[in-house]
């Protein structure tokens, strides 16, 4: 695998997509097999969507106050050099950049999503569960939580929606977790499933939490979209559910979507049908438990 | 010469060529079309194919497949996704293109004002086949240099700011002037709700350059859009030899060269377009000749011929050796241009690439300014560069 990322050979897949990555920088090549441990790899009869080269700036920088850069061959690119030590961030990040501006046969939404597949032995589809909101509301810790509480993890980054059906696709990239939401969770499921720290990025301290490895068997199938939550995490809070329906509900899904204008008319008809279709939930939180008890609760209530 | 990637071209030019390709090759094409900006055509094009049954034959015969009739779509798994995505690109630029032209027609209304659409918005206008998937950011428009004051004004009053402004930089600063001083456009003008962005220009080259173009020439001989589609009636558009110039001088004689490619494919639509109508040929060489673009007219049909097989005719080739270079120069860019044009895959180094667009940047400011001017410039981003790496 090394020598893969080395040459720039190696293909593996999120969910529906196929990304082939190159990195000759050994500090990334290990922490990049270590978060992505257990990912399925993409043989040589499937499409590549994503394609991203990781390495120092110049020859210099490889060694002396190492600086990183990711490359996705774009003209004018997006993405700025970071600290030796982080270039596992500067991946994550131009793999996010491009399935965010490049995927748009999804709507995308900037959200979680996690999905209840039916009981083993169960007909029945598995239905997802979106949860948006503005960064730092605690959709990435609530979206771990319920990863590794019996839900299977389609993402703590973006829902894509195939507008035709309003179904999501899995998306299970490891979940970033920041300074708080670290301690809260390495106290719930261990050291084990965690990275090493990331320290004095611009968001504060790092630690990637690894996709369960349900989530990457199953990685391919789809789910129903039947629920969706704005989460907010209030210090205290015994807890609170609020309704949008209509008009209200719609424009905060279309605020949470990426690409709803370059998808077009398909994204408009769809979000109209999902405000139609689904329950559209504010849901305030005090504890992760308590938060767990209340998706499972409205997801029964969907049904 | 290097031609362009072959697949790659097999994409602009024969796209049908391309069903039974693998997973491996698709990969790799579709990566050289998405650098060279060509993504959405192409995929605008393999969708027509899938709805016309008289090409699918055609298409099977000229793959070698006697066995026309129930051949597969393309089978390569997450293929079609990507194309799907490429189209809605195009489609949403193309609503956006048109949306911003309605927005700008809005601002000027009640003025007798004379403005004329450049590339993109241009295209769309004109009907040209080269609209069809084509990404377009920024917005390009033309008024007589006398105009252009009120044309600031009228759109800063609507809603419009200097984009340079919006980056932090106070008008009067150094990008802002060197724009009013020496370059055929206004500093760039953002949408402050929408974040698109609008070239007002008075010429289409820079008034510093080797060579220059009559604007009042352009302007007069600038013909009324007729078609009632995209709502673009009401504005002008250059005159067909004009139209072509400009694509032309934009990549050969002012721009850079590099990232080019979609504009070569937009002059090769427009040969094939334009070449049909009668007479074109000749008003086109003469009009080279006289507006001073015999150079980068040359340029143009020698490339467009050599890499995307336009159908410049014989005769046409032959006028416009009349506008070659030296002998020496023309080796020299027989061996840049199609490197620099050529997308080159991520995994594949390609040294040869960078070189020849290196070069060619080069080149292009020594087209656009006298040398001392050149120096100046050059200096003051180079320092500019310098200080931007120490705050970063």
């Amino acid at each position: 695998m090394t020598r893969d990322l080395n040459r720039g050979r190696l293909k593996f897949k999120v969910g529906p997509l196929v990304a082939r990555i190159g990195t000759s920088y050994p500090l990334l090549q290990r922490d990049f097999l270590d978060i992505y441990r257990g990912y399925p790899l993409a043989g040589p009869e499937e499409f590549v969507h994503f394609n991203l080269k990781v390495d120092p700036v110049s020859l210099l920088r490889r060694w002396i106050r190492p600086k990183i850069i990711a490359d996705g061959g774009f003209i004018a690119s997006p993405f700025v050099p970071l600290r030796g030590d982080l270039a596992i961030l500067a991946l994550e990040m131009g793999l996010n950049w491009q399935v965010g501006t490049r995927s748009d046969q999804f709507l995308i939404f900037h959200s979680g999503v996690v999905a209840k597949d039916p009981a083993p032995g169960e007909d029945g589809p598995s239905r997802a569960v979106l949860m948006a909101g503005e960064s730092g509301a605690g959709k990435s810790t609530l979206t771990a939580g319920l990863a590794y509480s019996g839900w299977r993890l389609f993402s703590d980054e973006f829902g894509l929606l195939d507008t035709s059906d309003l179904h999501l696709y899995p998306y299970p990239r490891p979940i970033s977790l920041k300074n708080e939401s670290i301690e809260v969770m390495t106290k719930r499921l261990g050291e084990d499933v965690f990275s090493r720290p990331f320290l004095n990025t611009l968001k504060g301290t790092i630690r990637y939490l690894r996709a369960p490895s349900e989530s990457l068997i199953n990685g391919h199938k789809p789910a129903r979209l039947d629920l969706i939550i704005f989460p907010q995490y209030v210090e205290g809070s015994t807890g609170g559910i609020s309704e949008f329906t209509g008009a209200e509900a719609f424009a905060m899904l279309r605020g949470a979507s990426v690409n709803c204008d370059r998808v077009g008319r398909s994204a408009f008809d769809a979000l109209s049908a999902l405000t139609g279709r689904c329950k559209v939930y504010g849901l305030q939180y005090g504890s992760m438990d308590m938060a767990i008890g209340m998706v499972e609760a409205l997801m029964e209530d969907a049904a | 010469m290097k031609g362009l990637p072959e697949d790659l071209k097999t994409l602009l030019i024969a796209p049908q060529l391309a069903r039974n390709w693998s997973a491996e090759r698709w990969s790799r094409a579709a990566y050289l079309a998405q650098s060279g900006a060509v993504l959405s055509r192409v995929a605008v094009d393999l969708a027509a194919l899938d709805q016309d049954p008289a090409d699918q034959d055609a298409a099977n015969q000229d793959a070698g497949d006697q066995d026309a009739g129930d051949q597969a779509p393309p089978g390569v798994p997450g293929l079609d996704a990507c194309l799907l995505s490429a189209m809605r690109n195009g489609a949403r630029s193309q609503m956006r293109l048109s949306w911003e032209m309605d927005r700008i027609k809005r601002v000027f209304w009640d003025r007798d004002l004379k403005i004329v659409l450049l590339k993109g918005a241009a295209y769309l206008a004109a009907g040209i086949p080269c609209t069809r998937g084509r990404l377009s950011s920024d917005i390009d428009i033309m008024v007589a240099k006398d105009e252009l004051a009120g044309v600031e004004a009228a759109l800063l009053d609507a809603g419009w700011v200097s984009a340079k402004e919006m980056q932090g930089e106070e008008s009067g600063g150094y990008d802002d002037d060197y724009y009013r001083r020496w370059m055929h456009e206004l500093p760039p003008l953002v949408n402050s709700e929408r974040k698109t962005v609008v070239d007002v220009h008075h010429t289409i080259l820079p008034p510093t350059g080797r060579v220059t173009a009559d604007a009042a020439e352009l302007l007069d001989q600038a013909v009324p859009v007729e078609s009632e589609a995209h709502g673009l009636k009401g504005y002008f558009v250059l005159c067909d030899t004009d139209m072509f110039l400009h694509s032309v001088v934009h990549l050969f004689q002012d721009g850079e060269i590099r990232g080019g490619l979609r504009d070569l494919v937009d002059q090769t639509d427009m040969i094939r377009y334009f070449g049909a109508r009668p007479g074109f040929w000749e008003r086109l060489i003469t009009r080279a000749g006289d507006l001073g673009l015999g150079r980068p007219l040359y340029y143009s049909l020698r490339y467009s011929s050599a890499l995307l097989d336009g159908p410049v005719p014989a005769s046409a080739l032959q006028d416009a050796q009349r506008f070659a270079p030296p002998l020496a120069v023309r080796m020299l860019m027989d061996l840049l241009v199609p490197r620099a044009l050529s997308p080159s895959y991520l995994f594949e180094s390609d040294r040869g690439a960078g070189l020849a667009g290196e070069l060619l940047y080069i080149r292009s400011h020594w087209l656009r300014m006298p040398p001392l001017m050149l120096t100046r410039h050059l200096a003051i981003k180079a320092w500019r560069r310098i200080g931007g790496e120490k705050t970063a």
